[in-house]
């Protein structure tokens, strides 16, 4: 009944090859076969950006993906980004400057924003808001998590 | 007040690291085990009568587990008015009920199973306009109101749709409308609205074959769900453990039970299983609590000098489909109805009233700003029929020392003109700058609708080094509950807040919590989290007088030492005094130390 092919991949660093359920979402790959369940679901219909993950470098909502497109790619999640117990430093700006309250937005927002610093280093407050578009925080952290991708560009 | 080390400094959260990290463990990250997944069948009717639901296809589909209908669930549930079952019975009230839920091995199955469902309603005339729908002869949405065992601080018209009328009347109206010079009237609207965390609804729940019910929940307040689930499942209370998690955003749509009702009846069929439910964001948006729409009318009589002499205040509430909160915050918007300001004679009637929309509830303010929005508008409309500045017809009515609320209690401490005066400088009030700016100011009054003896626990259990478990059944939604809690902690245990460990609430662990709700946690739980430290402080010098052979008062602690303040080479480490404490001679003096707080508001 459901239908399943072999992908072989890359996620935070790791090869990896898995059976993924033809028309199953990425998103639901990486909570329920891969179990990194700091991807957060929010809509699942790309409103929200808690999804946020890399795909070659470049961020996407991973509940708009199927899982089988990841065949040949390489995934970065949220768990990917700190690496031997050290905070990326983008990471760490957004405890310094409080950039969350729930936190349930947090891992998209810290991955578009890394997507962003990888592509322009130095970005200005357009170029965040920009950026991080899709990505919704209901809290309000907005003003803060800008702080915090300037305090971690500059670093 | 004395100096304080941790309180009142700006610290990182307690949170931080789980939070940027992936790490921090929402509910719907700790659903493990055989896993059942629930799904719904939904009214797509506002209102009729369920003529035929047939399950017998859905049941068959391979991976169905089983289907459930509205009398597989033994109780209705409600908070103040138990007026709701958890799967609709005979008819449904508004679209997105469930109508039947499907359990299944997979989630694809189950939703394949809520396609399979063959259900027919006969369409009855609905209500949606709360207006229309407190009038006699108005369709009705609840026939049996009457028979629903309420709170009794809550009055339901029998034969109506009204679950709740609150009546104010503070001297006498009419008199303060003959002193008036002027009568000004106006209707003022708020529309239903939703929270939208970002984190949706979700639940599961576990049976052991023992009798043990597990509930894993978004909740707001675990103990309420908890008490609830008791009453509607007719459990003891150490028999249903409510485990709740960082929660992604609640607003108040996460306070009181939801969903969590829908897969007990599962879990109960299937012991060891997880039977979990996720509600989308559609269902988030259909199925779970809306700010309450309010139609208000005012009637306001004013003096020439501005004076408000007297105010008729009548609010027509959306409650929706079923009321929840919904009657109480009803109540708290018209016990309050004068907002910030002193009015002499004040005249209100405030209804909810069901409707076939989405079930009303709680949301920040609890009543409060769909009701000031009418107060203050209205002072707007006053002004300008005065020709008066806005800001000084508030300065002339709003509440100074010694007036009275709309209630009648009188008010001391109040600033409100100084606050008002305070921001009208800090905007330029009056000035222009040479470009369009708009620029407004209001009053509000918060009077919350908590209980008198709405309460908080605490434990602090010493570990053997000095650190500290913190354990409190208040929920962190992103308020940053831990790391205020952990602050008062620290600074009672007089210990570094990294060495406080918080938890979020399991109710077969941690003490009871009323509800995180109306900003309350940092002073009520702040306050057992006080007493918690200051019980074990008291435990620590005992057994460090009965170590030391000095009294207890001479005593202090830096945090690593317990010393004599008549002479500091009188000494024990933290450590002796907490590692189960034994004299030279090995005999042992006292066990571990737990300190227990607990609070309720005084003078409520």
């Amino acid at each position: 009944m459901t239908k399943k092919v072999s992908i072989n991949f890359t996620v935070n660093g790791d090869r990896e090859t898995r059976e993924a359920v033809v028309g199953q979402t990425l998103l639901k790959f990486i909570r329920e076969e891969l179990h990194l369940t700091g991807t957060k679901e929010g809509c699942e219909i790309g409103e929200c950006g808690a999804c946020t993950v890399l795909l070659d470098g470049k961020p996407v909502n991973s509940c708009l993906v199927l899982a089988v497109e990841l065949d040949g790619k390489e995934l970065t999640t949220i768990e990917g980004l700190s690496k031997n117990g050290e905070l990326d430093k983008l990471q760490q700006a957004f405890i310094d400057h409080a950039a969350f309250q729930c936190g349930y937005c947090t891992p998209g927002m810290i991955m578009s924003g890394k997507a962003l610093l990888q592509r322009k280093p130095n970005p200005t407050d357009k170029d965040i808001n920009d950026a991080l578009s899709g990505n919704l925080c209901r809290c309000g952290a907005y003003q803060e998590i800008r702080e915090a991708i300037k305090a971690s560009a500059k670093k | 007040m004395a100096d304080l080390k941790y309180v009142g400094t700006s610290v990182k959260r307690k949170d931080g690291v789980d939070k940027v990290t992936g790490a921090a463990e929402f509910i719907d990250d700790r659903f493990l085990g055989p896993l059942i997944y629930v799904k719904m069948k939904k009214s797509t009717v506002p209102h009729g009568k369920i003529k035929k639901l047939d399950t017998s296809k859905a049941q068959a589909h391979p991976g169905v587990k089983v289907v459930m209908t509205g009398k597989d669930y033994p109780n209705k549930i409600g908070l103040y008015l138990v007026d709701r079952d958890f799967v609709a019975v005979d008819k449904v009230r508004f679209i997105g009920e469930p109508v039947a839920i499907v359990a299944a091995t997979s989630e694809r199955a189950a939703l394949e199973g809520v396609e399979l469902i063959d259900v027919e309603y006969e369409e009855l005339p609905g209500v949606f306009d709360p207006r229309e729908g407190m009038k006699p002869g108005a369709p009705l949405v609840h026939e049996n109101l009457e028979a629903y065992e309420r709170v009794p601080i809550f009055y339901p018209v029998p034969g109506t749709n009204i679950s709740n009328h609150f009546k104010l009347r503070k001297g006498d109206v009419e008199k303060g409308f003959a002193e008036a010079d002027l009568i000004v009237e106006r209707d003022f609207y708020v529309p239903q609205m939703q929270h939208v965390p970002i984190e949706t609804h979700k639940a599961a729940a576990h049976w052991s074959p023992g009798g043990k019910l597990t509930v894993w929940s978004t909740a707001q307040s675990p103990n309420v769900v908890r008490q609830l689930l008791a009453k509607a499942f007719e459990l003891p209370m150490h028999n249903i453990r409510v485990i709740s998690s960082y929660i992604g955003g609640g607003f108040g749509c996460k306070a009181g039970a939801s969903l969590e009702g829908l897969v007990i009846p599962v879990a109960i069929k299937f012991p060891g299983h997880v039977v979990k439910i996720v509600f989308n964001r559609e269902e988030d948006m259909q199925g779970t609590f809306m700010r309450q729409g309010l139609y208000s009318h005012l009637k306001t009589g004013v003096r020439k000098d501005g004076r408000i002499t007297a105010l008729e205040y009548k609010m027509v509430w959306d409650g929706g489909a079923y009321t929840e909160y919904g009657v109480n915050i009803v109540r708290a918007a018209g016990y309050s109805s004068s907002g910030a300001y002193d009015i002499p004679n004040v005249k209100t009637d405030s209804y909810c009233v069901y409707t076939n929309n989405s079930i009303g509830g709680p949301v920040r303010g609890f009543g409060m700003c769909e009701m000031q929005w009418g107060i203050e508008r209205q002072m707007e409309e006053i002004a300008r029929e005065l020709k008066m500045d806005p800001l000084e017809v508030r300065l002339i009515n709003g509440m100074k020392e010694g007036s009275t609320t709309a209630a009648g209690q009188v008010v001391h401490h109040v600033a409100f003109d100084k606050c008002l005066k305070t921001v009208a400088e800090k905007i330029g009030w009056g000035k222009t700058e040479g470009k369009f700016r708009g620029k407004g100011i209001s009053g509000l009054v918060k009077c919350p609708a908590q209980p008198s003896n709405a309460s908080s626990s605490a434990i602090i259990r010493i570990n053997e080094d000095g650190s500290a478990h913190v354990m409190i059944g208040a929920t962190e939604m992103g308020q940053g509950m831990l790391t205020a809690i952990s602050q008062i902690a620290a600074e009672g245990l007089n210990i570094p807040i990294e060495k406080i460990d918080i938890k979020v609430p399991d109710t077969d662990f941690t003490p009871y919590e009323w509800q995180s709700v109306g900003s309350r946690i940092t002073y009520t739980c702040g306050n057992s989290v006080k007493s918690a430290a200051a019980d074990a402080m008291g435990q620590i010098y005992k057994i460090a007088a009965n170590l030391l052979e000095v009294p207890a008062e001479d005593l202090t602690f830096d945090g690593k030492m317990v010393y004599s303040t008549k002479d500091p080479n009188i000494k024990a480490t933290i450590r002796e005094v907490a590692d189960s404490c034994k004299k030279c001679s090995g005999e042992g003096i006292a066990g571990p130390i737990i300190g227990r707080g607990s609070f309720v508001p005084s003078n409520m």
